[in-house]
């Protein structure tokens, strides 16, 4: 088993293995699948690397997007086969007051919708939204979210 | 590169105490706290530190606007105790750790704000009861955007039992007007 810290990203192509992300709360936990072959996850934080953002690519929808399919290409498969399942996005607290920063989870969802449609890849299954925070584990040959 | 973050440290040392003290009203009962360990973390580092868990905890988030912005967070894994302790059914565990959560988010931005003119004012308290990975996150889309951030982190306890962590991070710009002042 292979956990994705927050803001990491993992591929792996041993059908066996595991990848987990452990209860995504308001993080979006998106996995890249190619049918028995490959997963490339990313445990994503932030909508946006701009402004005065900084750290790895996982860590922002619109960083972590791009480098999956890099990782998926360099494990010689092309993204055209690929098709994500999100994770998460969430709203796992309540708040005294509408403060942006708080709806932080609908805003990563958006933004990583968007990231893939922008890469031409296919969402196959979105489970984001909701109030519970939620593990995800995924093994490489079933390429869907175990229950 | 780390730095001392010595004027940071001793506010927070005091502003945690004053917090624990005001506890220790609203418990009855002495509310001890650790020393905070304050540091400049990465993201990964923060990850490593924190160590998000399946565990079910609650918790409440504050910002403090002001001179003195950043955000408060006040966990705890047992809300049992905590309701236990103020002879309380459980069921409430939300609204208590909000209210708590509230004390010591006023307290430890007064007493900084006495001390150095540096004054924050806290908001109202977002707050629930989850997975403490899911309450990591938060925090850390709030904290963490860019790195490296800085955390101040101490330990309440109650009699000898855990009561809850209390975290204080602060923006960027009050650290430096804070370490300003050595």
């Amino acid at each position: 088993v292979r956990s994705v810290g927050i803001g990491e990203i993992v591929v792996s192509t041993d059908p066996a293995e595991t990848i987990q992300m452990i209860g995504l709360g308001s993080c979006v936990g998106v996995f890249l699948t190619v049918p028995g072959k490959a997963v490339a996850a990313a445990h994503v934080l932030l909508p946006s690397s701009a402004g005065a953002a900084s750290g790895p690519p996982g860590k922002f929808a619109d960083t972590a997007v791009p480098e999956l399919v890099r990782l998926l290409g360099e494990a010689g498969l092309s993204k055209g086969r690929a098709t994500a399942t999100l994770v998460g996005g969430g709203q796992v607290l309540s708040f005294g007051s509408n403060r942006p920063e708080f709806d932080i989870g609908r805003r990563n969802a958006d933004a990583v919708r968007a990231a893939l449609q922008k890469a031409g890849v296919r969402v196959a299954k979105d489970e984001t939204g909701g109030t519970k925070a939620r593990s995800a584990r995924m093994v490489v040959a079933q390429g869907a979210i175990a229950a | 590169m780390p730095r001392d973050l010595v004027v940071l440290h001793e506010l927070a040392n005091i502003g945690a105490g004053h917090a624990a003290t005001a506890l220790s009203q609203l418990f009855s009962q002495r509310v001890d706290m650790t020393p905070p360990q304050v540091r400049e973390l990465t993201l990964s580092e923060a990850v490593e530190f924190l160590q998000p868990s399946e565990k079910e905890v609650s918790a409440a988030l504050l910002q403090l606007e002001g001179d003195l912005a950043g955000l408060v967070v006040l966990l705890t894994p047992n809300s049992h105790e905590m309701l236990q302790a103020l002879g309380m059914e459980p069921g409430i565990e939300v609204d208590v750790i909000a209210e708590c959560g509230n004390i010591v988010a006023a307290k430890l931005a007064d007493a900084i704000g006495s001390m150095t003119s540096i004054y924050g004012q806290p908001s109202t308290p977002a707050a629930g009861l989850t997975a403490h990975a899911g309450v990591v996150e938060m925090v850390l889309s709030i904290t963490a955007q860019a790195e490296p951030f800085v955390i101040a982190f101490s330990e309440l306890s109650l009699g000898g039992t855990m009561l809850a962590n209390l975290m204080f991070f602060p923006e960027a710009s009050s650290v430096e007007q804070i370490e300003a002042l050595a």
